[in-house]
């Protein structure tokens, strides 16, 4: 292939890289006004009065909208429609809008939220997930505080336990976690002629937003128009969520009748926006002595925070992945969202999975530990090989690249001799060396059937250029240089010839959110539908210039030729021209919907995703037997991702999210006292810096999925997934410490340390 | 934010009639990677700045005979780049080395880290050991005041209203004299110090006179670990002495647990500091 698995250089990558890409603080409209957003002070309130009437005196302020002046629905609809989108009487968490200010600067919209005279009756809160469902718990969701229970029946669970001769039960817990994205959320809202409005903003889902506009303002989906702006970074932080930004914008819009632009500040949207959900993981498992997993049971609680959001599908992602990539004959999971007055917690890159990969990579290599058995061997015995089922009962007949991918990284990481060197180290520093292996649903599974479907425009030029449109879109990861790629080897032109167009509700119809490493999958598959019918043009065409037939020709680089002997042929740019001097229609439409899935929610058994990728994460570290400092060597990760079209990019999702991935082991934190988020900001929440950043060997494996675009299954959430468990595992190895809590902090490692000591 | 006025004089004189008349409804701008964050988040509301930028009478470092002399809006990372201060005072320029980033560095002032008075402060405990005064100066007089003497607690000094600190001076390291400064935060870089520890002292043939022990992060402000340094007055250093004189330090830091640590890493962590900085010296 000419342009397929070749590592082009990133489409958008001149403009991003010297600052000319426009993002949408940069947007600018005549008579633009500027919004801001009065929020909650409290984690459980009743809001007896919000008086706006000193705030709306001051000079400059346009507009201030309470829940009483949306004109249509106060929602914000994802699954469950309990969110509003202003407090309609009551708060349920620090940092909930109240109302929205439009004012000639930001400065004086700043000062009219200070104004807004808000008087709370304050209720008891909830703030423990754990005593969330508790009888005695207050209630702010439903009759027990449950969004969601989600679980998985397989086998005979106590036979399971029967069966083993080893049986290892944790308790682990995981953080919130930050996406701390570059761009801080935006959107721009712009009324239109005939009563419509145009949204320009950051997003991931143009289409949710959509949505959620035409619910506020009661607009007609056909009147709302969504356009994404270049977008920086999103990791899920901006699947949801930007319905909130959008619908608080075109609110102000609507009413002013005037442009209005709404940037969130770096505190406001750490303190409002989506995190991943903060998890408490009970994990018991099964084994035999000869380390055949028998049984394993699960029981998992994620702190969901005020409202329901996306909670109830990350749940359900949680308890595909929660058994891992391997074979587990008898399996009893039962996983619940549960409310607090927090911060609703959403999707973030692995989307409820690094939460139960950290428990069940930690019960595999504790396991190894109690069964003298190397971790990679006891991996080899269990994971799942074409033919086998996975605890959810999905037969995988093919695609299957885990296998490949444990020999890859263990090879590359020369596992063998490392463990044997690193366990001779007798100075104050010890290296340490882990491994976690994991799998990962593509796409949006059986948990989101009806939204699994894309579309894409496709134009050829006269000038043979092209130009094309997806309702997916590019938030950093990748994806338009990827569908670049792939329209350029579809029709025959080069890569440069061919250009993306900003994602639009308006150009192609509702394709679904971006998420769930669906992008490639999905709009890749659904652009080679649209250059079918081109192409075909395209032949006819070229079969009266080479006075052939049009079967008898193909594709072959730029030209177009015939299949056999003489092999006459004629350059592609040159059947373009021939097309539109002919009046043939040159542009297409494509249409892809997901293969199928299925799900029996009481069993929790059926095919959960069309595809799995696969990976295999081995890290090095080295750690300070004094201070418990931890250096993070190495990572080594080799990824199954069915096929690598932009080989470069691939590497760089591994390196990214393995230092993504590295800080949810090691140090990212987001910390609450009394429901308020303490650390709402970059000098106090702990990302890691250029300096903390190990060596990341990347490594790519190709099983090919027989359903995706040249053999693709997608990538970008596993890179993050199981570095966590490799890295705690590797600081086990290092300093035999056993870790159940995240992030690893010196700190915490010191408290293991000492309870082991007590144990003793 | 922007409900201020900034004044950016060319002269020290000028600067002090300034602060004079504005006396605490003025804050200074030495740099500002901390006050510019301050007035976003409207913690301070002045009526106005002072910036020190231009005047140059204050970006020095001069050196006599025994003593060096530093101006306070010399930035970290002029001061990494000082081959003065490499020779004469290496403490202080591990102190600069280890704040914030490059960026950071090339516009934090070294007299902006000081007045701030925060336990945390990176060159603080350096300046600390290195017996640094503090020439503090008005319309009216000018005085000296012991580094030591001058935080009282997070942000409060005892600088009065119409004062600029125009000077850091401290005696020359001779050849005998040895020390080290070093911290330990939450990451690599980007880091504030969970805790940190200045020591200095004259070492001839392993043995110690002249000490000065100086903790950062464990109290409410940078504090002389007074014991610790009578302790190790006189001794040969070796693994013991070290030793021993981490476990006194420990009972000298008075932490708190927050969002950066806890107390009892932050006790631990200054012992190891000083043992492995103490060998270090050998």
């Amino acid at each position: 292939m000419r342009i397929i698995g070749k590592s082009v250089n990133r489409e958008d990558a001149y403009e991003k890289v010297t600052g000319k890409a426009p993002f949408t603080d940069d947007l600018s409209f005549a008579g633009m006004l500027y919004a801001k957003v009065k929020r909650s002070s409290f984690p459980h309130a009743k809001l007896l009065r919000v008086d706006t009437s000193k705030a709306k005196a001051l000079t400059g302020v346009h507009d201030i909208a309470t829940s009483n002046e949306i004109p249509g629905k106060n929602l914000v609809h994802v699954v469950i429609d309990d969110q509003p989108l202003l407090a309609d009487g009551l708060v349920k968490y620090i940092g909930e809008p109240i109302a929205v200010v439009a004012a000639e600067t930001p400065e004086i919209a700043e000062e009219a939220c200070e104004l807004i005279d808000v008087e709370y009756d304050e209720l008891p809160a909830i703030l423990d997930p754990l005593k969330s469902r508790g009888e005695d718990s207050v209630k702010i969701y439903g009759e027990d505080n449950i969004f969601a229970h989600h679980k998985i029946r397989k086998g005979d669970i106590e036979q399971g336990f029967e069966q083993a001769d080893i049986i290892l039960e944790n308790t682990y817990r995981t953080p919130y976690q930050e996406h701390a994205y570059l761009e801080t959320q935006g959107m721009v809202a712009v009324p239109r002629f005939g009563g419509a409005i145009d949204i320009h903003g950051s997003m991931q889902c143009p289409f949710y937003v959509q949505q959620t506009v035409s619910d506020i303002l009661g607009l007609s989906l056909n009147k709302v128009r969504v356009i994404q702006m270049r977008t920086g970074g999103a990791f899920g932080g901006k699947e949801d969520v930007p319905s909130l930004v959008g619908g608080q914008a075109a609110l102000s819009a609507y009413r002013t009748q005037r442009p209005v632009k709404l940037i969130y500040t770096r505190e406001e949207d750490i303190i409002s926006m989506s995190k991943r959900h903060p998890g408490w993981i009970r994990y018991k498992t099964g084994m035999t002595r000869e380390g055949e997993l028998t049984a394993v049971e699960i029981e998992f609680i994620f702190d969901s925070g005020a409202y329901s959001t996306l909670s109830s599908i990350v749940l359900w992602r949680g308890i595909v992945h929660s058994v891992g990539p391997y074979n587990v004959p008898n399996v009893k999971v039962d996983a619940y969202a549960v409310a607090t007055n927090k911060v609703p917690c959403g999707a973030f890159r692995g989307f409820g999975s690094p939460q139960v990969i950290f428990a069940g990579e930690t019960q595999m290599n504790e396991l190894a530990d109690k069964l003298g058995m190397d971790p990679v061997d006891l991996r080899r015995k269990n994971i799942l090989r074409v033919g086998d089922r996975t605890a959810t009962g999905q037969l995988l007949d093919h695609s299957v690249g885990i296998g490949k991918t444990l020999e890859a990284a263990c090879g590359k990481a020369d596992w063998m001799r490392k463990k044997e060197e690193y366990s001779k180290d007798t100075g104050e520093t010890r290296r340490g060396i882990g491994l976690s292996t994991i799998f990962y649903g593509v796409g949006l599974g059986a948990g989101g059937k009806h939204l699994a479907k894309t579309g894409a425009y496709v134009q050829v030029l006269k000038d043979c250029t092209v130009q094309f449109a997806v309702g997916t879109t590019e938030m950093g990861q990748g994806m338009r240089t990827v569908l670049t790629q792939i329209v350029a080897e579809q029709l025959g032109v080069s890569y440069r010839q061919v250009f993306m167009m900003e994602t639009d509700t308006s150009r192609v119809p509702d394709s679904g959110p971006t998420v769930a490493s669906r992008a490639t999958v999905m709009s890749g598959n659904a652009l080679i539908e649209a250059c079918k019918p081109i192409k075909q043009t395209m032949l006819k065409t070229a079969a009266k210039l080479l006075n052939s037939r049009p079967e008898y020709l193909e594709f072959s680089g730029e030209e177009i030729m015939l299949q056999k002997e003489p092999k006459a042929k004629v350059a592609v740019t040159q059947v373009i021209e021939e097309c539109h001097n002919n009046n043939e229609n040159m542009a297409s439409e494509g249409w892809f919907v997901a293969p199928t899935t299925s799900w029996n929610a009481e069993l929790g058994q059926g095919k959960a995703y069309f595809a799995y990728s696969w990976a295999t994460n081995v890290a090095e570290v080295e750690v300070d037997t004094k201070t418990y400092e931890v250096k993070v060597l190495s990572i080594t990760a080799a990824h199954d991702m069915g096929k690598a079209i932009n080989p470069t990019q691939v590497e760089g999702q591994i390196e990214g999210g393995s230092l993504q991935g590295m800080g949810y082991g090691l140090m990212e934190e987001v910390l609450t006292e009394n429901g308020r988020i303490i650390n709402p900001n970059f000098s106090t929440y702990i990302i890691p810096t250029a300096l903390d950043t190990p060596e990341v060997v990347p490594l790519i494996v190709e099983e090919p999925f027989e359903d995706g675009p040249y053999g693709a299954k997608g990538f970008g959430e596993q890179p993050l997934m199981g570095i966590a468990p490799a890295v705690t595992a590797a600081i086990s190895d290092a300093i035999g410490v056993k870790l159940h809590e995240l992030p690893a902090t010196p700190e915490r490692i010191m408290d293991a340390l000492k309870r082991k000591g007590e144990g003793k | 934010m922007k409900d201020f006025k900034i004044y950016s004089p060319t002269t020290l004189d000028e600067a002090l009639e300034i602060k004079a008349k504005y006396l605490n409804n003025i804050l200074i701008l030495a740099g500002g990677t901390d006050i510019v964050g301050h007035l976003k988040d409207k913690l301070v509301k002045p009526k106005a700045l002072l910036s020190l930028s231009k005047i140059i009478e204050l970006n020095y470092i001069e050196q006599d005979e025994n003593k060096i002399m530093i101006g306070p809006s010399i930035t970290h990372s002029e001061a990494v780049g000082s081959e003065v201060l490499n020779r004469y005072a290496g403490i202080l320029v591990e102190g600069c080395k280890v704040l914030g980033s490059p960026q950071i560095r090339n516009i934090a002032t070294i007299g902006g880290n000081v007045v701030n008075a925060s336990p945390v402060a990176d060159t603080v405990p350096p300046l600390c050991v290195l017996g640094a005064n503090l020439t503090l100066r008005s319309i009216k007089r000018e005085r000296k005041v012991p580094i030591e003497n001058f935080a009282i607690c997070p942000g409060k000094s005892v600088i009065e209203d119409d004062e600029i600190l125009t000077q850091i001076s401290f005696t020359k390291m001779e050849n005998n004299d040895k020390g080290f400064y070093k911290k330990t935060g939450q990451r690599r870089a980007m880091s504030i110090a969970k805790a940190s520890v200045a020591l200095k002292a004259s070492v001839q043939s392993d043995k110690l006179s002249d000490v000065r022990v100086v903790l950062g992060a464990v109290a409410p402000k940078v504090i002389l670990a007074m014991k610790t340094a009578a302790f190790l007055e006189g001794k040969k250093l070796d693994n013991d002495i070290a030793q021993q004189a981490a476990r006194i330090v420990e009972s000298e830091a008075a932490p708190i647990t927050d969002l950066r640590s806890n107390i009892d890493y932050r006790k631990m962590i200054v012992g190891v500091i000083l043992e492995r900085g103490l060998l270090g010296l050998r």
